[in-house]
Order: structure tokens, then C-alpha cells, then sequence
């Protein structure tokens, strides 16, 4: 069972990736904004990030970062309502950008395509 | 020197002074001028008959009518005295610049030459003229020396003198005269007569020239202040599209983010209608966040269009005990102390009490994010104060958060200017809004990690 990391200020957006995703079987945890997705990553790496940008503090682009520093191979997928960061040269860093949306199902085919990709890089390796 | 239809009129009345009868009688004279770059001479004008049957022909036409110079001057005019000569001769260019025509060097004679009293030379009499600054005689058009062809052929019948165009020691260019026609030697009293006249004549030319100047550069300044307007009305417009921008871009992203939160949750009812208790759930959120886009929607139409202040007498010190109950609760629960510090027997003001709790809560609001960014162990303060000072009443209200930075400083009145993950930013210019409609000012001052107090004064006097 995958574990995905929500970073997500707002309560009720966390809520609702929350129960989209453990509907689809995966082990969700909330980090309610950078720092503590941050620790989190620390402690107990999930295998996916889905991280919000606009938030309190430490921002989304700025919490990326310290990810990749911390664990370069974590996936990391941007969900965002802003297009623009897009461009910005850190995002690219991410695996994939979402532009957040009432239907999820665009989030929950990122979250496949990056789970994928990484077992089959996984397979190759053994 | 560019001559201008005005200029142009000047010149052709000092050359008729240099032709006519009335005047000084010569049969011929061309005014050279230095051009602009003052690299040449240049034939500006030039008046007389081309050849002797011309010449007859003008003076018949002229003989027996008593004109005084005056009636010359008024009748004679640029068009009407337009002749093959002056054809022949304007446009002429020599240049100043030795290599060309040059002189045969060492320094200007003086006085009248005499070309007979020398040895034959190459020198030009108009640039010898020029340069000298002195009257040039030619007694011998032969040896007028090195000028161009066309010059020569025109000049070679008779005496010329060269007089030059003078302006406080400097030589605007130079006039050449001879009588060609009538073959009259050119008198020494001529000569003193064209050297007065020339002296008039090139301070007119460079008052004329001046003038010129000045209306040139008062044409360049209309320019440039036309440019100026221009550019102007090109940044208006290019920020009001920018403004326009901005605002479209916050504002969608300020809908997008209820809007997903109510479509999510909403998707999640459809597909489990049976949970009743987690629609009802999801209804209550549903609820909330559109009640957040109509908050949205309704900041947005204020702004748009404000209201004029309802004024009403009000004790400031009472609205602000008011407001503080009421919200003392939210704000304790976000661990914030509200200390109010309310001068007793504060004169009352007319103000609208809508629009001042308005104003007053967008502050507090904004010290509430301001405090909630410390960290959570410091004590998060917000204080009142208000004050009577010299006609007016000042609301201060003071945080002890984050401060904000010198560089944000200069935009934090400009609408939907923000540095939040959430807000339209029009807080700030919604209170700026308010305090100018209440003929008040407001002002700022901010220590970055320590805090930040804004002050509105509102008059007392209406």
C-alpha cells in the first residue's frame, strides 16, 4: 500500500485528498504546511508528495526543495491553483504539476504515472 | 544657418538695401551664409539681372517711378524679383575647409587688396573675407582667385567687393556685390556704406538666427512634452492592463481554490448518497466555502464600487469597545491579547461607524497574520490606542509580529497587491479607501521581526 504525503493548508482540500485517496487504497498523511512536511519526510518518508505551493511560511516551491535535498528520489507532485509557477525553474524538479481542480481524477492519474515509474525503475535496478 | 520663409524675407531686404537705387545701388549682391555645421559658405540668396538685356529691362521698368528704398522693400518682394541669376548663383557651397579651396595660407591680409598692388594669388576673397573679418575689394575679377567655376563666370566683368556678415566679432557669412552692368568702379564710400549695412544687417540675421533657435527649441520641447503625454498615456494604459491582469489572476485563483474544495466534496456526495452522515458533513462544507467565494465576491463589489461614508457623530472610544467585544473571543482563540489604550474625553467625529469597524477590523485582521507568522511561543499582542491631536483623532493599532518589509512597504495600499497564500489584497486598500473618504490619512510604520503600527487620523471639524 502506497503511502502519499498531503501537504495542504487549507483543512477542508486536505480532507478531501485525504478520503479520495484512502478510497483508492492508499495510506494517506497530512502535513499542514512545509515545515511540517519537511520533519515528516525526515522521520517517515511516504513514497509519494503531493504539495500544495500557496501556503503560510515556508511555501510550496521552497518545501520541494528542501525535499529533494533531503531525499532527491521522493516523488514530488506539485497541486497548485496557480499556473504560473509552473515556469518557475524549481518546479521542474517536481515529477509532475497539477493544476488543482473539483475533479481529482487528474491528481489521481499523476499519482499512478509517478508510483509507476518509479517501481519500474525499481525493477530495472534489481 | 537654415533660412526659414521669415529669415528669407530678412535677407532678401537687406540685399534689396544692397541693390536698389534708393539704396546702395549696386547692380548685383549674393549673400553667402555658413551653414549649419559651419563647414561651408552657402548662397543663400541672390538678387540682380543675369545679363545686360535683363538688366535693361529692370531699370526701364523702374525709371521714372520716384520708389523710395521703403516702397522697394514693401513691393519688391522674394517671388517677384526672382531673375536667371539668382538661379545661377543660390545653392552655391564653398567650402570653409582649406583643402578644397583653400587659401594659399599664412594669415589674412588687411585692408582692401588691391590685386594689381600683388603677385596673382589662389586665395578665395569670400573665405578671406570670412575669415579675416575685413572688406575684400577685387579690382581685377581675373584674379579672383579660387572659387568655384560658377562663381567665376558670374563675377568676371567687373569690381567686386566681398563685405563679411558680422554679429558681436563673429562672421555669419559673407555678401558679395558688383556692378556688373553699369562697369561703375566701387567706391570707397560704397564700400564704408555696404560695411554699415552689413554690420545691421548680420545683427538682424543673428537675432533672426537666434530666434530661430529658440523656436526650434521650443518646437523640440513641444515634442518632447507631446512624447512625454504620449508615453504617458501608453503606461496608463499598460498598467490598467496590468492592473487588469493581476486582478484576474488573483481573483481566479481565489475562486479555484473553493471552487475545488465544492466540487470535490460535492463529487464524494454523488458517489456515496447513502452516507447520510458524511453528506451532511460535506453539505456543511459546501456551505462554508461558498460562503467564502460570496465574502469574495462581496470585498470585490465594494471595492469596485464604494459607497459614500453615511457621517454620523460618534464617540470613536465606544465603536471600538464594541467591536473589541465582539471580537475578543476569536481573537483569544488564536491566542492574540487585545489591549485597548482609549484616551478618556476623546471629542466626538463624524464617521461612518459601517465603514470605520470595516476599516478597524482589516487591521486587526492583518495584525492577526502578521502575529500568527512569530513564532508560537511568543506572546502575540494587538493594542488600541486612540488619541486627541490638533483638530483630529488618531486610531493607532499596533502588532508585535513579523513587520513587514522595506521593499513591500511602498505597495501594501495598492489594490490586489499581496504577499498572502490567501487574500484578494485589497484589506489595506480598502482601509486607505476609508480613511481618505473620511478626510483622514493613514500611515505606517513597521520594524521587520518586531512589528508594525498604523495610524489614521480622522478630522474632528466637518
Amino acid at each position: 500500500m502506497a503511502k502519499i504525503l498531503i501537504v495542504e493548508n487549507d483543512d477542508n482540500q486536505r480532507l478531501l485528498y485525504r478520503e479520495n485517496f484512502e478510497e483508492d487504497g492508499y495510506q494517506v498523511f497530512e502535513a499542514h504546511d512545509g515545515r511540517e512536511a519537511v520533519a515528516r519526510v525526515e522521520v517517515d518518508p511516504p513514497n509519494v508528495v503531493v504539495l500544495d505551493i500557496n501556503m503560510p511560511g515556508m511555501d510550496g516551491l521552497q518545501t520541494l526543495a528542501r525535499i529533494h535535498d533531503l531525499n532527491p528520489r521522493l516523488p514530488v507532485i506539485l497541486n497548485s491553483a496557480y499556473a504560473e509557477y509552473k515556469d518557475q525553474f524549481v518546479s521542474w524538479i517536481a515529477d509532475a504539476y497539477v493544476i488543482k481542480s473539483s475533479d481529482p481524477k487528474e491528481l489521481k492519474d499523476a499519482v499512478r504515472r509517478v508510483l509507476a515509474r518509479r517501481a519500474l525503475r525499481k525493477k530495472r535496478k534489481r | 544657418m537654415k533660412a526659414t520663409p521669415d529669415l528669407r524675407g530678412l535677407i532678401h531686404a537687406i540685399l534689396t538695401c544692397v541693390t536698389a537705387g534708393p539704396g546702395l545701388g549696386f547692380n548685383r549682391a549674393v549673400l553667402f551664409l555658413t551653414d549649419d555645421r559651419q563647414t561651408h559658405l552657402v548662397a543663400v540668396m541672390a538678387i540682380g539681372p543675369a545679363t545686360p538685356e535683363e538688366a535693361h529691362v529692370t531699370w526701364t521698368s523702374l525709371a521714372g517711378k520716384n520708389h523710395s528704398l521703403e516702397d522697394l522693400l514693401h513691393e519688391v518682394t522674394e517671388e517677384s524679383s526672382k531673375s536667371a541669376f539668382q538661379a545661377l548663383v543660390e545653392g552655391l557651397t564653398i567650402p570653409l575647409d582649406d583643402a578644397e579651396f583653400g587659401s594659399s595660407g599664412g594669415p589674412a591680409p588687411t585692408g582692401h587688396r588691391a590685386a594689381a598692388a600683388g603677385p596673382p594669388t589662389r586665395l578665395n576673397p569670400l573665405l578671406e573675407a570670412y575669415r579675416s573679418r575685413r572688406v575684400v575689394k577685387i579690382v581685377e575679377p581675373a584674379l579672383l582667385g579660387d572659387i568655384p567655376p560658377r562663381l567665376r563666370e558670374v563675377f568676371s566683368g567687373s569690381e567686386v567687393v566681398c563685405v563679411p556678415l558680422l554679429a558681436k566679432e563673429r562672421a555669419l557669412g559673407v555678401i558679395v556685390a558688383d556692378n556688373a552692368f553699369s562697369g561703375e568702379p566701387i567706391g570707397e564710400q560704397r564700400i564704408q556704406l555696404l560695411q554699415v549695412l552689413a554690420l545691421l544687417a548680420g545683427l538682424a540675421l543673428d537675432n533672426a538666427r537666434m530666434y530661430q533657435q529658440v523656436e526650434g527649441q521650443a518646437s523640440q520641447l513641444q515634442q518632447a512634452l507631446d512624447d512625454l503625454h504620449a508615453t504617458q498615456e501608453q503606461l496608463i494604459h499598460s498598467e490598467r492592463l496590468a492592473t487588469v491582469g493581476a486582478v484576474v489572476a488573483r481573483v481566479s485563483h481565489e475562486i479555484r481554490n473553493p471552487l475545488t474544495t465544492i466540487g470535490g466534496f460535492a463529487r464524494t456526495v454523488r458517489a456515496h448518497p447513502e452516507d447520510l452522515e458524511r453528506v451532511a458533513r460535506n453539505a456543511g462544507i459546501i456551505v462554508d466555502e461558498v460562503e467564502k467565494l460570496e465574502a469574495l465576491l462581496k470585498e470585490m463589489l465594494d471595492f469596485t464600487n464604494p459607497k459614500p461614508p453615511t457621517l454620523q457623530r460618534t464617540d470613536l472610544n465606544a465603536l471600538i469597545t464594541t467591536l473589541a467585544n465582539v471580537h475578543r473571543d476569536e481573537l483569544s482563540r488564536c491566542d492574540v491579547v487585545l489591549t485597548l489604550e482609549l484616551e478618556p474625553n476623546l471629542p466626538a467625529v463624524f464617521l461612518d461607524r459601517n465603514q470605520i469597524q470595516r476599516m478597524l477590523l482589516n487591521l486587526w485582521q492583518n495584525a492577526l497574520h502578521a502575529v500568527e507568522e512569530q513564532p508560537a511561543d511568543a506572546s502575540r499582542m494587538l493594542t488600541v490606542q486612540t488619541r486627541h491631536e490638533e483638530g483630529a483623532v488618531r486610531v493607532a493599532c499596533s502588532d508585535n509580529g513579523r513587520g513587514i518589509p522595506r521593499d513591500v512597504l511602498p505597495h501594501i495600499f495598492t489594490p490586489f497587491f499581496t504577499t498572502k497564500p490567501r487574500g484578494t489584497g485589497l484589506g489595506l486598500a480598502v482601509v486607505k479607501r476609508i480613511a481618505d473618504a473620511h478626510g483622514g490619512s493613514i500611515e505606517v510604520q513597521s520594524t521587520l521581526g518586531s512589528g508594525t503600527t498604523f495610524t489614521i487620523a480622522l478630522p474632528i471639524a466637518r
